[in-house]
């Protein structure tokens, strides 16, 4: 039994830290292909979600600029919405409108905040899967 | 619906770390994530809180490819020099000189000066050593550059994935912290270059050193989620009074609008400005110039 009590402490601190590092490994080598054409231009945003979970990015986009903005999920979570609103949280584009595609293309004509909304669907099963979500933006050289 | 909320059950955990292991690319460069002692369950739990928490401001990159765009020479002279290096001993002094070399090699590689990129990722890796973080900035890297030597998209791709994947690295091994000083360091270099090339009197520069105000209200709102940290309290303290400067840039907002062009070209906007007096210009040029010599002495 204290076998048990110290095993199992021990493992949820290594299961979080293998999270962490796939997460890491996620955005590598699922995500950032997604960028091809653009430079990544922000830092690191990638977090484990679980379902029902919602996150939100406020980001900074510059007039004249063309950007891509990814977002990157683990399947286990299934189809993660994203959508971008501007401060008053005006609708400008959700990826429920064009089937759940993981990238969005646009330019900007002033610089402006806007915010990336992500949301992960709640799951009717026992157990609740989480996985990594990514988000990057890049923008194109000119 | 619940806003990233970090309380998980076991099951949950493990049955995360069996699935991802599952569709692990096979990358075996992630490296041992360094331990960290006298970190209290209440501080760590805190910790991971923050790692949950999507922060992002535009990469010293973006204000480098401006100064590009714009036409202007590239200048060793404004950079911190990478003798320096050994100077710092301090752990905020060497996570934010990090992020002043990650800004400067940014710069150095959007102008493609090929030497001076090696020399400051060299610098940048030689930090990351003393801190304890060799990971973060992969071995490869160097290895990288040489290849493309030719290429300087090439170029700036590695150099963009690298300050992200810094990062990443600092924020997952639970150096979050540092990860915060990094950010502020280059962002603060950022700035600082621009400033240099004001005297163009460049009007897109101007605004673009105005906007700054969006990011510097973010990075301190990012702060502030560190509460009364006090490895963090010396930069946000800087951050602060930054802020005060930028208070006096003025800034109006509009209804956004989007279209979509013939071409399929999707277009946001609105009617918003920035903009900002000559004299609030010489102030932010004089305290970020103050506060950046502080940082790199």
């Amino acid at each position: 039994m204290k076998l048990v009590r110290f095993i199992i402490p021990v493992m949820l601190v290594l299961s979080g830290l293998a999270a962490d590092a796939q997460c890491r490994a996620f955005t590598k080598n699922k995500c950032l292909p997604l960028l091809e054409g653009y430079v990544q231009n922000d830092n690191y945003n990638s977090a484990v979600l679980i379902p029902g979970d919602e996150a939100e990015l406020l980001l900074t986009f510059y007039a004249g600029k063309e950007y891509r903005i990814v977002v990157g999920s683990h399947p286990v979570l299934g189809d993660v919405e994203f959508e971008i609103v501007d401060t008053n949280d005006e609708m400008i584009y959700s990826n429920k409108t064009a089937d759940n595609k993981s990238t969005f293309d646009f330019k900007m004509s002033n610089t402006q905040q806007l915010i990336v909304r992500v949301r992960v669907p709640k799951q009717e099963t026992a157990i609740q899967h989480e996985g990594c979500v990514t988000v990057l933006v890049g923008s194109k050289e000119k | 619906m619940r806003k990233l909320k970090w309380i998980k059950p076991a099951a949950v955990a493990f049955g995360f770390c069996a699935l991802l292991t599952a569709c692990d690319s096979g990358n075996s460069n992630n490296n041992v994530p360094p331990t960290q002692p006298n970190v209290d369950s209440l501080e760590r739990a805190k910790m991971e809180e923050i790692q949950k928490i999507f922060f992002s401001i535009p990469a010293p990159m973006e204000m480098a490819s401006l100064l590009k765009e714009n036409g202007y020479k590239y200048d060793a002279a404004v950079l911190n020099s990478t003798a320096n290096v050994t100077k710092y001993t301090s752990e905020e002094k060497r996570a934010v000189n990090l992020g002043i070399y990650g800004a400067d090699l940014s710069y150095a590689s959007m102008f493609d000066q090929k030497q001076e990129s090696m020399n400051y990722l060299a610098a940048a890796q030689k930090l990351a050593r003393e801190m304890g973080v060799d990971g973060a900035l992969q071995s490869d890297i160097i290895e990288r550059l040489n290849n493309n030597q030719d290429n300087r998209d090439s170029i700036i791709h590695i150099v963009s994935e690298a300050y992200s994947d810094l990062n990443g690295y600092l924020k997952e091994n639970d150096r979050i912290e540092v990860s915060a000083l990094v950010v502020a360091g280059g962002w603060m270099e950022a700035l600082y270059l621009s400033t240099r090339y004001t005297s163009s009197g460049n009007a897109e520069l101007r605004t673009r050193i105005a906007e700054q105000k969006y990011s510097l209200d973010e990075l301190i709102k990012y702060f502030g989620k560190f509460g009364d940290n006090a490895k963090l309290a010396g930069v946000k303290a800087d951050l602060v009074r930054l802020q005060e400067v930028y208070a006096e840039v003025e800034t109006t907002s509009g209804k956004t609008e989007s279209s979509k062009g013939a071409d399929g070209t999707f277009t946001i906007g609105n009617s918003s400005t920035s903009s900002m007096s000559d004299e609030t210009l010489k102030k932010i040029e004089t305290l970020i110039s103050e506060i950046r010599s502080k940082y790199i002495a």
